[in-house]
């Protein structure tokens, strides 16, 4: 979780959506699942795309000392199962080349499998940044490439969902206070496990993904997961004496 | 020199009494659906396998060739395919700096340039190219898993087929296979060409300008099997801008079916059945019109669009493209002309 004291900080906010979206489920190994919010390693990653930054450079900048985060899940949950041809990745097909670390390697052409993947249609997040003050160049960065100023977004690469065939599209960049709230019923954003307290007949969906990362020899690794609840229709979620935040209008949570 | 402006491309093709895209897990290789929607879904795998063999066919070098082209025992390993499209040997290899070697594979491997690769060869080879050699190429050209505009219907006779097919030269077994295919499918691709992942994979103008026509006659030229018989290219449109780093990132959006909400299209069976409403297009591309440098266009004559509550056919649809962004940046795009 988030250490960073989000009280009064600037929040920059904006919305991603598109036609698909795929975030790989790292606990399954032959189906392709997906995650269904997107996580917080990944919205990390699609920032870092919109400002150019390359792979493994940007880890720090999204640290718990450094950043919070909060998504809004702003379309209802909808999967598809889209089965492809890939190559192996069961034990004995592939092994890790020698001395090149995070490279692999794959025995034959011809051990082609059918793998089902399943994509999000349709998925549309809003993501709420907040970046400590020694990350400013960063921000104002961002709010540039957002288009927060002048309405024209730029990012340096294409952003995606995940996977490069899902294109994205980023829309309505904001920048706000972020204030805290007392007492709030209703979260707008996912909510993390630990803050939620279960209420008689209130049903929450809940899943953990990746949280945060480090860069680690030539790779990277995942250094937390954060477990959490979200609005599978995407509205909502009834809460009590959670701690939450008012930023561009949506009373949400950091993590 | 590789490019310089940044590209947002909208293609529409159709599928007539075919199977624009078999599902491999489903029984008899079932025509790509959407349960909930009803739509057809095509993957950017299928429509990049049309335009690598595109690529084949007119004689440039590509990485991932079509296993069905080839002979059945020609199915080399990475370091193979690395070799042939290079037409180096390891000795060559080993003497080539990494660098060099990443050039050579580039400048040979057409598909690379456009769609990326990923290059795990085993350490031997990894030794012999270099550590430098970058493990994978992020490609420049993205597209979407394309959807049809529309609910389909699959077609209600179906054909029984009786195949015989060869898993070696010995092993020889007789089937039975059911023939699906969907009456009419308009299907729509969504991509975008990144002038800053370009410079990774040395994607250069020329490349880009090939791709207009490519596209175009890959539909018409690699559809000559008997499930992928009845397609034809009916709209490719890529707006390219000036601006750094700029495009709308939705404008496959502005495309839609002038009956919209009054039908689900299930009854369309013909191109001739679709009317295409792209007022929502033109107005994105006038809004963008300080970004534009130039909008590369190609329409197929049977196409109609409605533009502004009136009819038009594709002659119509460039004079408003004009109107709306000026004559100078129309690039009318003649796919047959040289590849």
């Amino acid at each position: 979780m988030t250490d960073l004291d989000v009280e009064d900080r600037e929040c920059i906010s904006f919305t991603v959506s598109g036609n698909w979206a795929h975030f790989r489920r790292i606990d399954t190994t032959n189906d392709k699942q997906t995650y269904r919010v997107i996580p917080r390693t990944t919205a990390a990653g699609l920032i870092a795309a919109m400002l150019g930054l390359p792979r493994d450079s940007y880890y720090e900048v999204f640290s718990p000392e450094n950043s919070a985060m909060s998504v809004e899940l702003l379309s209802e949950v909808r999967t598809m199962q889209v089965p492809m041809l890939t190559l192996p990745t069961a034990s004995g097909d592939i092994t890790t080349a020698e001395n090149v670390s995070g490279k692999t390697v794959i025995k034959t052409e011809e051990e082609r499998k059918r793998r089902s993947f399943e994509y999000i249609r349709d998925p549309k997040y809003r993501i709420h940044v907040v970046l400590d003050d020694d990350q400013e160049e960063i921000r104002e960065e961002l709010k540039d490439r957002l288009g927060v100023e002048d309405g024209v977004t730029q990012p340096v690469y294409t952003p995606s969902l995940g996977k490069t065939e899902c294109l994205a599209e980023i829309e309505n960049p904001t920048v706000s206070e972020v204030e805290p709230l007392e007492d709030v019923e209703e979260i707008d954003s996912v909510v993390p496990e630990n803050k939620i307290m279960p209420k008689a007949s209130v049903s929450y969906s809940m899943e953990r993904s990746p949280g945060y990362m480090s860069s680690e020899g030539r790779g990277r690794k995942t250094t937390g997961f954060v477990s959490y609840a979200y609005p599978k229709d995407g509205g909502s979620i009834e809460v009590s004496g959670v701690d939450a935040y008012l930023t561009d209008g949506s009373q949400v949570c950091f993590y | 020199m590789t490019i310089e402006n940044r590209s947002e491309i909208v293609f529409l093709y159709d599928a007539e009494d075919c199977n624009p895209n078999g599902n491999p897990l489903s029984a008899n290789d079932k025509p790509r659906i959407d349960e909930m929607t009803g739509e057809a879904v095509v993957t950017d795998v299928r429509l990049k396998r049309f335009i690598r063999d595109q690529l084949d066919d007119d004689g440039h070098g590509i990485y991932i060739r079509n296993p069905s082209k080839s002979p059945g025992e020609d199915v080399p390993e990475r370091e193979g395919l690395f070799k042939r499209v290079t037409d180096t040997d390891d000795e060559d290899v080993e003497e080539m700096s990494a660098e060099d070697a990443a050039e050579a594979f580039l400048n040979n491997a057409a598909d690379v340039r456009y769609f990326g690769a990923t290059c795990s060869f085993s350490s031997d080879f990894q030794d012999k190219l270099g550590d430098d050699f970058p493990g994978q190429f992020i490609g420049s050209v993205q597209f979407e898993h394309g959807r049809s505009m529309h609910t389909v219907s699959p077609k209600t006779e179906t054909k029984q087929l009786s195949t015989v097919v060869s898993t070696g030269e010995e092993a020889e077994q007789g089937t039975f296979a059911t023939d699906n295919r969907l009456e009419y499918a308009l299907i729509k691709f969504h991509g975008v060409v990144n002038e800053n992942a370009a410079e990774d994979t040395k994607l250069t103008s020329e490349d880009v300008e090939r791709l207009d026509s490519v596209i175009w006659r890959s539909i018409a030229n690699q559809t000559l099997t008997r499930s992928k018989m009845g397609h034809q290219p009916r709209l490719y449109l890529r707006a390219e801008y000036e601006t750094d780093d700029y495009h709308p990132g939705r404008l496959d959006d502005g495309v839609k079916r002038n009956d919209e909400g009054e039908t689900d299209g299930s009854e369309y069976r013909n191109i001739t059945d679709v009317t295409l409403n792209v007022d929502d297009l033109f107005e994105e591309l006038e809004e963008d019109k300080d970004h534009l440098d130039e909008v590369h266009v190609c329409v197929d004559k049977y196409v109609t669009f409605d533009i502004d509550g009136e009819e038009v056919d594709n002659e119509g649809f460039y004079e408003e493209l004009k109107d709306t962004v000026g004559e100078e940046s129309v690039d009318i795009v003649e796919p047959y002309g040289d590849s």
